[in-house]
């Protein structure tokens, strides 16, 4: 399982680039399979993760079947037909959408995250 | 590959933009961040032009690794003209803005002009506005922040200006994410007689190197093994705090406005107290480092205090209060005020009041007069209508020449050079003015093995240190990872898609050096102007490794004639024609 300590993360976002040079093969935060999001006030300073944590919303919402839970979601994109509910449902808000329209979905990178392997910190951990 | 490819100007007088080609033949030559952003500087304007008129510009550049995974390189580089030191200045800032702006797809940002009426700029993606900015003006680097968060939305990356900018103080500063800066010689000024209060990023596109597997293995690999080591954690264990006590022992810790070396009430602001009240660790955008201490002493909150804040605005004005240097920290991130020159310039005036020469109602370690002195200055009200202007005004009207701690109106950094001999020549050859980010030979001479009280060698240490810097921040990466020339090769290697060699980047590093150079000289500065203030040739410190000894003016002449014969200046220090053509500067 993937997860994240909030208090251990110092904002870096390797996590995301790790995550889209894994996936899409360019760097960019914004379309990495997760979210890192560094908060600001005069009083206080914070780091909101959303990380997939395999609750399994987005494979009982697809009406085809096309994501199952293995050792995340996995999605056959075959099957999928880009209607957009999974991204809907997902609690954490990072189910993206590919050119076509179709699920994109962590998928923990079949049980090694790229992201977890770059964060310098172990602020983002794979605990099996 | 590595470049976005555009740059992007934008036109305050007529409220518009356009974009241009990246001068693809310049990036060849100065890569990116401070060298290419000196050329392109140099090159859009002239060095007779007055800072603070419309003529001045203002280029942001970031470099081939912004946005991408490699560590320490969230840097965005700002070049302009000082209205401190009338030289041209070159700062960085952390944080996230930098890697935005490659994002949003462009390499580098022009600004030129002046708006008539305060505006900031919102940059998202190829969509560039500009809105009023009259609600926010008169308001603090915080607020203005926080404010456009709010109303642009969380992801936007901000850098702003405070009151200090505004009132165009020539200490003032951008600030970005409350509490980074661009800090040093009043580039806030400059965005200020702009009528910029702030500049928003945002920014989807991705951003691509030429073989990602390839650059993913390399950067891994020199992550691991030469990123996250011993040499370089020190950041993440304490950060900067952890050179008050080595310069405390090393006797050049800035004490009582450079009057002694060694503070005794150095415990109460060193990285042990610093660590007693820190929060949390922060990092800049890809950065495996994480220098930042996020601190909270009482209600007082800061990302800091950093090294060179403890000791200018610490042990320099006497204050052995850690929650005060937070206080006196936070007030001037907020109000965008670079804490070395603050620092500084209420030392001086701590001396004069002590001294009877000027009684600026503030003496070395008293508080609340110490506390009253930020807005004062970003206000230029009361006694900071003079101090706003820096040591060498102050000294200019009131006395105390002989002990204005200031290289061509810029304030010395935190490093005491009568005990670190080396670090005297990097204050009087930096390009903009006293500056401790240009070479840092104290590292090797006052915390290493090389012995501070000699100029022996120091010349070729000084130059060393300064192409390093500069390629460095030019590519760019952080100070704080001590990486060789050769695994900076290879990262610049496989971002660039071209073979970058160690011997490459040492001539770029000397190419953007005399780049510089070329600026300040037709702006009018010669050997006179690389110098130091009296009291370092002429008063022995006190107390420490230090004590009793001069930096004496015959050596430092010695030496200066040496730097100049290294670097094929002639004796003048203006750069020949010979090596301006070698180094293909034109």
């Amino acid at each position: 399982m993937l997860k994240f300590y909030g208090d251990r993360c110092v904002g870096c976002q390797a996590c995301q680039l790790a995550c889209s040079a894994e996936k899409m093969g360019v760097f960019s935060p914004g379309l990495s399979l997760l979210k890192i999001s560094a908060r600001f006030s005069k009083t206080d300073r914070s780091v909101l993760g959303f990380v997939c944590d395999a609750c399994g919303r987005c494979a009982n919402v697809c009406p085809v079947e096309a994501i199952v839970m293995d050792c995340g979601p996995k999605i056959d994109p075959a099957l999928c037909t880009a209607c957009g509910l999974c991204a809907e449902e997902c609690p954490q808000g990072i189910v993206l959408e590919d050119e076509e329209g179709k699920a994109r979905i962590c998928d923990f990178c079949g049980g090694s995250p790229a992201c977890a392997g770059w964060c310098p910190v172990e602020a983002l951990r794979w605990e099996v | 590959m590595g470049y976005a490819g555009k740059v992007l100007f934008i036109d305050l007088t007529s409220g518009t933009s356009r974009t241009e080609e990246l001068n693809r033949e310049w990036a060849r030559l100065y890569f990116g961040g401070k060298g290419l952003g000196v050329k392109y500087f140099a090159s859009l304007t002239g060095p007779g032009i007055d800072a603070l008129s419309p003529d001045n510009k203002v280029v942001l550049m970031t470099g081939p690794l912004a946005g991408t995974i490699a560590p320490c390189s969230g840097r965005l580089s700002v070049t302009t003209k000082s209205p401190a030191s009338g030289t041209i200045l070159e700062c960085g800032v952390g944080g996230t803005v930098g890697p935005e702006i490659k994002f949003a797809g462009y390499d580098g940002i022009v600004i030129e002009g002046r708006s008539d009426a305060p505006v900031y700029a919102v940059i998202d993606d190829d969509k560039v506005t500009l809105h009023p900015a009259g609600d926010l003006w008169g308001r603090g680097c915080h607020d203005t922040e926080l404010v456009l968060k709010e109303r642009l939305g969380e992801e936007f990356r901000i850098v702003s200006i405070g009151q200090a900018g505004e009132n165009l103080v020539p200490m003032a500063c951008l600030t970005s994410e409350l509490y980074r800066q661009a800090g040093r010689g009043g580039i806030g000024a400059v965005f200020g007689s702009k009528h910029l209060k702030a500049l928003c990023v945002r920014g989807t596109k991705p951003v691509r190197v030429p073989n990602i597997a390839e650059f993913m293995k390399v950067v891994g690999e020199l992550m691991r093994e030469d990123c996250l080591t011993d040499t370089n954690l020190w950041a993440r264990t304490d950060g900067t705090p952890l050179l008050v006590e080595a310069s405390n022992s090393a006797g050049i810790l800035p004490t009582r406005n450079f009057q002694d070396g060694v503070f005794e009430g150095f415990k109460a602001i060193n990285s042990e107290s610093v660590r007693n009240v820190r929060q949390r660790k922060n990092a800049c955008f890809a950065c495996t480092l994480a220098c930042g201490n996020y601190v909270r002493a009482g209600e007082a909150v800061v990302e800091g205090p950093e090294y060179e804040t403890l000791a200018l605005a610490g042990s320099n004005c006497g204050i052995s209060d850690l929650e005060a240097v937070i206080r006196f920290n936070a007030a001037c991130d907020d109000l965008g005020l670079d804490t070395i020159s603050a620092g500084n310039v209420v030392a001086f005036a701590m001396e004069l009041t002590e001294k009877g020469i000027h009684d600026f109602g503030m003496r070395f370690g008293e508080i609340r007069p110490y506390l009253e002195a930020p807005a004062l200055i970003a206000n230029r009200e009361g006694i900071g209508a003079d101090l706003a202007l820096g040591v060498r005004h102050v000294a200019g009207k009131y006395g105390g020449r002989e002990f204005a701690m200031e290289v061509k109106g810029l304030e010395i950094p935190g490093y005491e050079p009568r005990g670190a001999w080396g670090m005297g020549l990097a204050y009087a050859t930096s390009d903009r003015g006293a500056c401790h980010m240009r070479a840092w030979p104290v590292a090797d001479e006052a915390y290493g093995n090389i012995d501070p009280f000699t100029i022996e060698g120091k010349a070729a240490l000084v130059i060393g240190g300064q192409h390093y810097n500069a390629i460095k921040f030019s590519m760019i990466l952080c100070d704080f990872w001590a990486i060789s020339l050769e695994n900076m090769a290879r990262v610049a290697s496989v971002a660039t898609g071209r073979h970058v060699t160690a011997w490459e980047l040492e001539r770029a590093g000397e190419r953007i050096y005399n780049t510089t150079r070329l600026f300040n000289v037709r702006a009018g500065f010669r050997r006179a102007a690389d110098t130091l203030p009296d009291r370092i040739f002429k008063e022995a410190l006190k107390t420490g490794r230090a004590a009793g000894r001069i930096y004496p003016k015959g050596e430092f002449d010695r030496m200066l004639s040496e730097y100049y014969a290294l670097r094929g200046w002639d004796e003048e220090g203006v750069p020949t024609p010979a090596k301006l053509e070698e180094l293909e500067i034109s």
